[in-house]
């Protein structure tokens, strides 16, 4: 055994609930909110959200996971993900990982945002490549919007010309 | 008088990186960061404590009630560091290092002695201990011994 959270996946899932709870502890203290304002809109004493934060609970439902988050303004995602480590052997990838990153590239709330491409439509090695270049990310958010007029696949087109530094759009024929 | 060896292991089942490392140095009774922890290591403690390791090694900045330096305290103290767990009020305290010549952005933390407490304020007396084993010559030696200096190439 390499990683703690390779034993069981009881294990895996506690550090998930740590990661979760340490995020909200991070949020909390950041907020201008109180913990006693944040327990009363949870209906709970400030010593339980206390509690909760130092010593998460190793299995908590969902249900009460969007409770937490939601009560901070905040959303929650559950998300699966490959990082080439099938055997675990490194542990987990911080959630906190995966949210600064969905920070850092403008908190997109749609794939076209993210890959330039509609996904069904592009190869995926279209898809994948330059995932993170910023230019490929920017691009499709800068494009003004324009009625489509074409058929779909045009607007894919649109979204993968190559940004060379000229403002606007190339034109599709 | 016989001479004290001591031995740096690196804390097991934390994700360890070639950036960062957390290990214990062992080899004298004073040295119990690493004993105490053997003891927790399979609780729900232990596991809090491996998870705010990973942190630390995933680059997480310091963050109170979790991990930290000691930013505020006087120079000499700067490179001392602690691991928190407030709710069994455990602390695991070291100094972080750069004992790799060959990439100095290399960064272990040598975790030395432990502590109960509840209190939040810094107890100098721990960063007093930290620092003695952290100036020992058999700690310098154990540290060597565990990142020798890369061999010159031949010639030069």
């Amino acid at each position: 055994m390499k990683h703690w959270t390779q034993a069981n996946t009881a294990d895996f899932a506690y550090s998930i609930s740590l990661g979760f709870f340490t995020q909200l502890e991070d949020r909390l203290e950041q907020s201008p909110m109180k913990r006693r304002d944040y327990a009363e809109k949870l209906g709970v004493t400030a010593g339980r959200i206390s509690q909760i934060l130092n010593n998460p609970p190793d299995n908590p439902q969902l249900e009460s996971l969007v409770q937490y988050a939601r009560a901070l303004g905040m959303k929650v995602a559950v998300v699966a993900y490959d990082d080439g480590d099938p055997e675990n052997d490194k542990g987990p990838i911080f959630s906190e990982v995966f949210n600064a990153s969905w920070e850092r590239i403008g908190k997109p709330r749609d794939l076209i945002s993210v890959t330039g491409a509609i996904t069904p439509h592009a190869p995926y090695h279209e898809t994948q490549q330059d995932f993170y270049r910023p230019e490929t990310i920017v691009a499709p958010i800068q494009l003004p919007y324009m009625e489509p007029k074409a058929p779909i696949e045009c607007i894919v087109a649109v979204a993968q010309v190559p940004i060379t530094g000229q403002t606007g759009y190339a034109p599709i024929n | 008088m016989p001479i004290l060896k001591l031995a740096l292991e690196l804390v097991p089942l934390v994700g360890h990186t070639e950036r960062r490392v957390v290990a214990f140095l062992r080899g004298h009774t004073d040295l119990d960061a690493g004993s105490e922890f053997d003891k927790v290591a399979d609780t729900p403690l232990g596991k809090r404590l491996r998870y705010k390791m990973d942190l630390w090694i995933a680059f997480k900045p310091d963050t109170k009630g979790k991990f930290h330096r000691f930013k505020n305290a006087a120079t000499a103290y700067r490179e001392c560091f602690v691991f928190i767990d407030i709710e069994e009020k455990m602390r695991l305290y070291g100094f972080t290092c750069h004992p790799d010549k060959a990439d100095p952005s290399f960064e272990l933390i040598v975790l030395t002695t432990h502590a109960i407490k509840k209190e939040n304020e810094t107890d100098l007396t721990e960063l007093n201990r930290v620092l003695t084993w952290m100036k020992h010559p058999a700690t310098m030696k154990a540290i060597q011994d565990a990142y020798p200096a890369e061999p010159k190439p031949e010639g030069k």
